[in-house]
């Protein structure tokens, strides 16, 4: 009879979580897109949700666009642009039907290619309705699109162009002497934003005339913000990033800075140190920083009068983290996270599509108990407005154990008085483990630091940028001075096209390897950054601003 | 690509995580069906404090690492043997790990606090029902440091390096610290309850004509 009751009290244990299990997975779904990269946050259009991959940049394959029904995960249509030289992160841009000088138009979704090409796609089957091309120069569009009345204007690579909605013709072309990279347009009652790679503000009215003013020394990688009290710029620069409004600087920050938000007069600003918002109604006022490593989209969240802003999490552990900074922030995980760059879509019914670097597309539905994605709250050091001492609940416990500690020893009763110290002690240590740890793990992480690579006959010029050695089969090439590149991958593309150097690449599950170099194929080729050997593939291997990338035949 | 599994190690299959169920499930079963002798009393015992353990790590989950379960295997151990304390530590980390996620790491978890349990069985760390606090703080300490410690080995995966895992146990430290001072807490606070209430309740008990069931588990 004991026995019985044992394992009858045993197995139920063990179908709790089964059940709860299948509830999940008959609400939500996912799929693992197989087409490299999300970099771009999904689209919710009526029932169909709309994503772009940025590819494998390797082999036959490339970048699409794919459109699934957003309840059932099923593929309505797929867009392939065969010609595109990858690294395609320029966002979707939704077009509701409509009329305006230059004709109507039907609904469409809009997308930039990075060879150049502007296309318009049915939403309904992605057939094409028109298309257009811009210059490219090694790459083409990379930056946010926007809709300005009856046209699309778009940032190309060396300047930006107009197009109408209706048939894709061009009805303003502007040249700019400056490259571009994510540099997305922001559309005003009388101009266009555009930033650029040599940290310029370019004005552009409508009508064509161009004014400009420069920032810094630096990048501009998002859509210039307009806000009451002037023109925000995240400026990436070479050691970290900068804020500026106009050209004041406001803040400096740490590196890789990503896109920017502005909400209801709120600008919400992220780097790999930090997230941050400031107020920027009359003049701008920082609001709130927390600990947080984000570099892609930030995204919002709007429900009836309360919205949440999202985070990617940009780092192996990957997530969404979401909050408002200053305040605690709090992480949303998965089954399938890794580097996250791009944001949150949201449905009109409260759905979530989630998608990350390794290429896979989460979509949840709305009721947030039906969610198979895991909630993990966890705490990031915070910092507000008014960051002077503020009482908390533990200091209040504090001073009770202290006051307890005191007339118990007065009393002479040591037994109570150990206990409560012990739990002075407990309390103590809770409060001060955040701080302690973030500091520990800066001495660990001086432990772990990579050996480096540099060589002192290089250029002192060549010192805090990017650096790549190929030690080819007849002799080594080295670039250096390069900049503003994220993972192996990109670099090592670039610095072989500088250098003319050919480069052969194959995609395994495991992601995407080197063949050959200059038709050198050897047994095959390693590289290390900064010394070290690197466990993860070419393209989510990250890179600093000062890293030395060197190939060697393994 | 490489997809990242995750700071808890492999994520596991439903099949796999059957399997897992199983292996803890089964090993519950021989621990709490030996020896015979033992009165339903003792098995109420038992669950409700092993619910209450469970409910412990449930509400003390938004303090990192502050683990009362580890002193309450300790004493359970030592109260009840090694046979009931194991089968408390497997049990309480289930029905835990039902609410605070259920994974690869409830093995390194059950096994781990189950080795606690055993070795509280071993340290006399309980005289009838009274408790030898010096050596079981010392106990507690060392037992939460290793926990946690083995409790990291389910994050290894294939391209887990030794100097990975070696500055994962490093940045720990300061939650292995804490661990250990909950663990003190849980001693000075709650270990001499514990012990007095088991004493009690067991003692109700008919004793056993043959004793030694820890003897089994060494054996």
């Amino acid at each position: 009879m004991k026995r019985i009751l044992v394992v009858f009290c045993l197995i139920l244990l063990t179908l709790i979580p089964i059940s709860s299990a299948e509830e999940f997975e008959s609400k939500n779904w996912e799929i693992d897109l197989e087409n490299g990269y999300i970099t771009t946050k999904p689209i919710f259009v009526g029932d169909q949700i709309i994503v772009r991959t940025s590819g494998y940049w390797t082999g036959d394959d490339r970048p699409r666009v794919y459109s699934f029904d957003s309840n059932t995960g099923e593929e309505i249509w797929r867009f392939s642009n065969l010609n595109s030289t990858n690294h395609d992160m320029s966002p979707l841009l939704y077009i509701e039907a409509g009329m305006g000088a230059c004709g109507n138009w039907s609904e469409m979704v809009i997308v930039g290619w990075t060879d150049g090409k502007v296309t318009a796609l049915d939403v309904s089957n992605g057939s094409l309705i028109w298309s257009s091309q811009t210059e490219v120069v090694t790459w083409g569009i990379t930056g946010a699109m926007a809709q300005d009345d009856d046209g699309v204007v778009v940032p190309t690579r060396q300047g930006l162009s107009r197009f109408c909605l209706s048939d894709g013709g061009e009805n303003l072309r502007i040249d700019l002497p400056q490259l571009g990279w994510r540099n997305g347009v922001t559309v005003t009652e009388q101009s266009y934003l555009l930033g650029n790679e040599e940290g310029v503000v370019n004005i552009i009215n409508k009508s064509g005339e161009i004014s400009n003013y420069s920032v810094g020394m630096g990048k501009i990688r998002h859509a210039p913000i307009q806000t009451q009290a002037g023109i925000l710029v995240h400026l990436q620069t070479s050691g970290g990033s900068e804020i500026y409004l106009g050209s004041e600087l406001l803040s400096e920050e740490g590196p890789s800075p990503a896109i920017p938000l502005l909400f209801e007069g709120d600008v919400f600003f992220a780097t790999s140190e930090s997230i941050s918002v400031w107020n920027c109604e009359g003049t701008c006022t920082f609001e709130g920083r927390s600990i947080f490593h984000s570099n892609g989209e930030i995204t919002v969240q709007k429900m009836g009068t309360n919205s949440t802003i999202w985070f990617p999490r940009n780092t192996p552990g990957g997530g969404w983290g979401y909050g408002i900074p200053g305040q605690e922030i709090t992480v949303y995980s998965t089954n399938h996270d890794t580097y996250t760059t791009a944001g949150v879509g949201f449905g009109p019914d409260g759905q979530m599509a989630f998608g990350n670097d390794a290429g896979i597309l989460m979509v949840i539905s709305g009721d947030q108990n039906d969610t198979e994605i895991i909630e993990q709250k966890e705490e990031f050091e915070k910092e507000e407005a008014n960051s002077s001492f503020q009482v908390r609940p533990g200091h209040f416990l504090i001073v009770g154990l202290f006051i307890g500690i005191i007339v118990s020893y007065t009393n002479a009763n040591r037994n109570v008085v150990a206990k409560l110290s012990v739990l002075l002690l407990l309390v103590v240590s809770i409060m001060v483990l955040p701080a302690i740890s973030q500091l520990w793990s800066e001495e660990v992480g001086k432990i772990s630091d990579a050996p480096g690579d540099w060589d002192e006959e290089w250029p002192e010029e060549w010192k805090d940028t990017q650096i790549v050695v190929f030690e080819l089969p007849d002799g080594e090439v080295v670039i250096g001075g390069l900049s503003g590149h994220e993972n192996v991958e990109q670099l090592t593309d670039n610095a072989a096209l500088e250098l003319g150097i050919e480069v052969e690449k194959e995609s395994f599950s495991i992601g995407d390897m080197i063949v050959s170099f200059n038709g050198h194929e050897l047994d095959g080729w390693e590289f290390t950054i900064d010394g070290e050997r690197i466990q993860t593939g070419i393209s989510v291997a990250e890179v600093g601003e000062d890293s030395v990338v060197r190939w060697y035949a393994a | 690509m490489v997809m990242t599994d995750g700071v808890h190690g492999p994520v596991l299959g439903p099949v796999e995580m059957l399997v897992l169920n199983v292996v803890l499930i089964t090993f519950c079963f021989f621990l709490l069906c030996r020896p015979n002798h033992s009165a339903k009393r003792e098995i109420f015992v038992l669950a409700s404090i092993a619910v209450a353990g469970a409910a412990s790590r449930i509400l003390l989950e938004p303090f990192p690492n502050v683990q009362p379960l580890t002193v309450m295997c300790l004493i359970m151990g030592a109260s009840l043997g090694a046979r009931r304390g194991m089968a408390f530590a497997v049990i309480a980390t289930m029905i835990s790990n039902l609410v605070l996620s259920h994974g690869w790491w409830t093995l390194f978890q059950a096994s781990g606090w189950a080795f606690v349990a055993f070795a509280g069985s071993k340290l006399n760390l309980v005289l009838r029902s009274e408790v030898a606090m010096k050596r079981l703080i010392v106990a507690s300490i060392v037992a939460s440091v290793l926990f946690d410690w083995w409790v990291s080995l389910s994050i290894i995966t294939s391209g887990t390096t030794l100097a990975d895992f070696v500055i994962y146990l490093l940045n720990g430290l300061p939650f292995d610290a804490l661990h250990a001072v909950a663990s003190i807490a849980s001693a000075v606070w709650i270990a001499p309850y514990l012990a007095t209430l088991l004493h009690e309740e067991t003692s109700r008990i008919d004793e056993p004509i043959v004793s030694g069931e820890a003897d089994v588990i060494s054996a």
